[in-house]
């Protein structure tokens, strides 16, 4: 499941040449974005008590290491729109956001559970919802998620 | 858009693309697939094969231009795969998933057979998957985006030597100007356009690459336009297609030179 979708039969080399990878181009910069992200959340996951000044507990290991998950799965859906931020919030959750077109979206993972996200439009009322990482429901997340574990006979994850 | 539409004897096309984007079917499976090859197709659909599944793309424009947010999207037990049907002479391929019909025509032995052929294919091909569809209880086909796209291949030794030569089949194909460098090494871009009024978008695409480990040097050209199917406005599925194929017809051509035209002889 690792090879690029494409509406194409011909073999372009490379793979980037498809209907469905025109609109959604994927240029290094925002690829650097994605790994920028990534490597935040592995720098949070180093984190420990007193993180932030304030006695904060460190945050869970395992909570940080569903976002990283998570993030691919994000990058998966979404190339071209990387999120503008990572942060950990003193209770030790987890916010990726995003800051598209006026909008704001964050998508909150406290637990191995589901992720609430949010998305604020000025002028608008915001809007909550909740995807689950666990249910029937997000087997999609599951399976891209094995897909990014299962590097082979030797993984460990 | 009156003049006739030009034609050409010898295109440089490989491939061509059709494709109705609809609802997602929430019933529909790989077993379901199977279903339709055989039992709806003939028996000249030799071979399938299992695909990664394209996402769905929209086109929109104006207030309903919207970013495209990275989460909520739900997903209700596993996504079927896409399944590739494949005919015997391996110059036709059904592509079919839970949200698009693609009908795929490969450069084979035989030449380009022209779009007013594969249309009648894609209209009867479709027509009987919905027909299927109806029958099976995936639900009623609510199409909502057409797609075409069109590959063309221009080999090294052809019509061009060197990428500096590239602008001899493209003019409007622009190179910056460097210093202590030597002439242009390579070249990849891609364009973007809105159709008419908010009708669909082209999207053109060139890549420098070769189609083999051992194959000449070849530019990658490729057109895809894709637009809306939206009944309270009017917009279907067939005048979608068809109007994407105009755009990519007459674009090809507006972006390649009398040359080339010669080359690949254009009739009109």
């Amino acid at each position: 499941m690792s090879a690029v979708a494409s509406i194409l039969w011909t073999g372009i080399p490379g793979g980037q040449l498809s209907a469905q990878s025109a609109p959604v181009s994927v240029d290094s910069k925002v690829s650097t974005e994605w790994r920028r992200r990534r490597h935040e959340l592995i720098e949070i996951r180093k984190y420990r008590v007193n993180w932030d000044g304030f006695d904060s507990d460190p945050p869970d290991p395992a909570v940080v290491d569903a976002a990283i998950s998570f993030l691919h799965v994000l990058e998966k859906r979404q190339p071209s729109n990387p999120p503008l931020r990572v942060a950990l919030a003193p209770d030790g959750e987890i916010a990726i956001e995003w800051h598209l077109y006026g909008t704001f979206t964050r998508a909150e993972i406290a637990n191995l559970d589901q992720v609430e996200w949010m998305i604020a439009t000025p002028g608008r009322e915001t809007s909550f919802e909740v995807e689950s990482l666990r249910s029937e429901g997000s087997s999609a997340y599951k399976r891209d998620t094995s897909d990014i574990t299962s590097k082979g006979p030797g993984s460990t994850l | 858009m009156t003049d006739p539409l030009p034609k050409y004897d010898a295109p440089p096309v490989i491939e061509t693309v059709l494709c109705a984007q609809f609802a997602r079917l929430a019933n529909f499976t790989g077993a379901v697939a199977g279903w339709f090859w055989k039992g709806r197709l003939g028996s000249d659909w030799t071979k399938t094969k299992t695909a990664v599944r394209l996402e769905d793309q929209f086109e929109r424009f104006g207030e309903e231009r919207r970013p495209e947010l990275p989460g909520i999207r739900f997903y209700s037990g596993d996504q079927p795969d896409r399944t590739q049907i494949i005919r015997s002479d391996e110059e036709r391929m059904i592509q079919i998933q839970d949200s698009r019909f693609i009908l795929n025509w490969r450069r084979g032995t035989g030449g380009y057979p022209s779009y007013e052929k594969l249309l009648p294919e894609f209209r009867g091909s479709f027509q009987k998957f919905s027909g299927f569809a109806a029958e099976a209880d995936l639900g009623e086909i609510q199409v909502n985006q057409w797609e075409v796209a069109y590959v063309n291949t221009l080999d090294k030794g052809e019509m061009w030597e060197s990428p500096a030569d590239w602008p001899t089949i493209l003019p409007g194909l622009y190179t910056p100007l460097t210093w202590g460098t030597g002439p242009i090494e390579t070249h990849n871009g891609e364009w973007k356009f809105v159709i008419g009024k908010d009708r669909g978008r082209l999207y053109v695409s060139l890549k420098h690459g070769r189609t083999s480990m051992d194959g000449p040097d070849t530019l990658f050209l490729q057109l895809t336009a894709r637009g809306p199917v939206d009944a309270e406005r009017d917009q279907t599925l067939e005048d979608g297609l068809n109007i994407g194929h105009e755009v990519i017809v007459r674009s090809f051509t507006a972006m390649t030179s009398p040359e080339a035209h010669k080359h690949w002889k254009r009739r009109c």
